[in-house]
């Protein structure tokens, strides 16, 4: 049973099954299972470092605006869809079409 | 991130009246420093007039970068250091942590060399002699003091500085000709030097290490939502009064220093004029003073920040209140920054070229800090129903765009044009 | 919830309120067929040189091993289980005398500020 360090997979690209480049790790949300914590889904956005500070800037009708726009083009990627043995290089275990898009 | 169900009891207004009263008085008296004093000098000699409006320009930033620095502590129970590196991760962090670190020492550098030369113009005895020295008694303060002796104790003496507010007056300058200078103009002459001093007097007006230290203060003193109307107003009037000092210095080295013959000052033998153009002997006294005591104050405070710097980072115990046996980190670092800064002042760094140049490298730094502290201000989680409005933010990223488009040009230009 | 927004980075306190860092790392357990399964939380130099690189990595990790020995190469983990609240700050059920996180400032105290002249401590 491995360790891997989760925080390491923050802002990592996330490989397809073939070497594409998708989007890059976002949040990591987690649930509780009886007494333990499980990783239930990660989420994949777009780069944009520019994109995630200006939206922080913008006034609050537009912002809402941004973070609209900008979840329709992430993904939510559950535990069993990725390999993270390596957490620098996680990959896509599953074919991306098969990934829930944020409603 | 909002602390539910603090309990506030509405302050009695007798002790909050008197809490801003104090708190202006300290932030006026802690306002002027080398950075400020060297570059409204030089604004003054070589442009008489016409620079009083990056004086004004950096204040009014200053005072919304305060205001919010305040705020964000008093609502969200952080400093905005520890609200960095929170709301951005390690790797983000590391840069405005670095960048502010040394530019910091730097500064520190200069306000060391600030007193030095105080005390050189006071005994004879040159300014490197005294580095070490004055690096020792910041130390000792503190060590020994609490956060309240310092800001307000040391503030207190540095109302001194009012003394340049007395010279500009006592020059009776043209008041429709220092109004003019509020408004923005381009030069008539040598715009490499003017835009460099614009540059530098913008970075001495907007040091990060202000309003970071505004915001640790603000926890250090326990602040919280009661106190977001005192907030303003300390914030407002303090860095008003403040500005009008730094604004005053200007006024009169325009009327001191030409009519002397001075249109350059690189020389910190010349600043010392200013006041004794105006009051004689008395003047040199006053100048000597307040160069000591305001300069020491920003000892200590930046020496400070560079420690709540680190332990907020990296979630050490911090507070000045605090005896150093509870928090040794924290008092490492300040040893620390305080030996480092002393090195260039003993080794005979020429202080007023190091406070020029400083000024300059924190007006470059200066989109670091403020932009990650912007995405603070208008991040629900940490204020709540307080963030900014779309005035402060296109205020401070305005002006903050500016001193950095300006920073990257003018450095270069005046390097080149040799200073 | 998520540990990236709501656990990494934030500030550690203990049972008695001190303050003990900052969350660095996160660390999960792979299991086949199974969720991973996060288990501790790390605080340290070592866990922040590794975010930043493999190569800073390496380097703080000889480091510290030189410093203080070879278990200083690792940073030290608290178990999930000890978590008692996550709000603000992150609250553990334990006492920071009993971990190695302070040795240095204990060290300071030891061997420096109580090493100084009484009026000056």
């Amino acid at each position: 049973m491995t360790q891997v360090n989760v925080d390491l997979l923050l802002g990592r690209r996330v490989l397809s099954r073939d070497g594409r480049r998708l989007g890059h790790v976002e949040a990591i949300h987690v649930i509780r299972d009886a007494d333990a914590w499980v990783i239930s889904e990660f989420h994949m956005g777009s780069d944009a470092l520019l994109e995630r500070l200006a939206v922080g800037l913008l006034p609050r009708l537009l912002r809402e605006a941004m973070r609209h726009r900008r979840r329709s083009r992430s993904h939510r990627i559950a535990w069993h869809q990725i390999d993270i043995a390596d957490p620098r290089h996680p990959r896509l275990l599953c074919d991306e079409t098969e990934l829930d898009r944020f409603s | 991130m909002l602390r539910h169900g603090c309990l506030q009891t509405e302050p009695d207004g007798m002790k909050k009246i008197f809490e801003i009263c104090l708190g202006v008085v300290t932030s006026v008296g802690g306002f002027l420093e080398m950075g400020s004093l060297s570059t409204a000098a030089q604004g003054g000699a070589a442009f008489r007039l016409q620079l009083v409006w990056p004086i004004v320009v950096g204040t009014l930033c200053i005072i919304f970068l305060t205001e919010m620095a305040g705020r964000f502590a008093a609502v969200s129970q952080h400093t905005i250091a520890a609200g960095i590196r929170d709301r951005f991760g390690i790797k983000f962090f590391l840069l405005p942590f670095v960048a502010v670190l040394i530019v910091n020492t730097l500064v520190l550098s200069a306000e060391i060399g600030g007193v030095s030369v105080a005390l050189e113009m006071a005994t004879g005895l040159k300014h490197p002699w005294w580095a070490l020295p004055v690096a020792l008694l910041a130390w000792f303060t503190l060590w020994r003091g609490t956060f309240g002796l310092i800001e307000k104790g040391v503030s207190l003496l540095g109302l001194v500085t009012l003394s340049f507010v007395a010279a500009a007056v006592t020059l009776k300058p043209d008041w429709h000709q220092v109004a003019a200078g509020v408004l923005p103009s381009v030069p008539h002459h040598d715009p490499a030097n003017y835009w460099f001093i614009v540059v530098s007097i913008l970075g001495a007006s907007i040091t990060p290490s202000l309003f970071l230290f505004y915001s640790s203060g603000a926890v250090e003193d326990h602040w919280d939502a009661g106190y977001l109307g005192a907030n303003r107003a300390i914030a407002t009037l303090g860095m008003a009064f403040g500005g009008c000092i730094s604004v005053a210095v200007l006024v009169a080295a325009a009327y001191v220093f030409p009519a002397h013959g001075i249109t350059h000052v690189d020389d910190y033998h010349q600043l010392p004029l200013l006041l004794v153009a105006v009051f004689g002997f008395w003047g040199f006294v006053l100048f000597v003073a307040s160069l000591a005591f305001a300069c020491f104050g920003a000892i200590l405070q930046i020496a400070l920040e560079q420690a709540y710097l680190v332990a907020q980072g990296f979630g050490w115990n911090w507070g000045e209140n605090r005896k150093p046996r509870d928090d040794p980190g924290f008092c490492l670092v300040y040893t620390c920054a305080l030996a480092i800064s002393a090195i260039p002042i003993a080794a005979g760094v020429d202080p007023l070229k190091l406070t020029v140049f400083s000024m300059a490298l924190t007006a470059v730094s200066l989109p670091l800090t403020v932009v990650p502290f912007l995405v603070l201000m208008n991040d629900e989680r940490y204020v709540g129903r307080h963030g900014n409005g779309v005035i402060s933010n296109t205020v401070v990223v305005a002006i903050i765009v500016l001193a950095f488009v300006l920073a990257i040009v003018a450095l270069p230009l005046q390097v080149l044009g040799g200073a | 919830m998520d540990i990236v927004r709501d656990v990494l980075d934030k500030q550690v306190v203990d049972r008695h309120s001190v303050r003990m860092g900052r969350v660095d790392g996160i660390v999960a357990e792979l299991r086949p067929g199974r969720p991973p399964e996060v288990i501790a939380i790390e605080i340290g130099s070592m866990a922040i040189a590794r975010r930043v690189g493999e190569r800073t990595a390496r380097w703080v990790a000889r480091l510290a091993a030189r410093i203080g020995g070879a278990r200083r190469a690792e940073p030290y983990r608290i178990a999930w289980s000890r978590i008692r609240l996550m709000d603000v700050d992150i609250e553990v059920d334990i006492d920071m005398n009993d971990t190695p996180i302070d040795d240095w400032q204990r060290w300071l105290r030891e061997h420096v500020i109580e090493r100084l002249p009484r009026w000056l401590q």
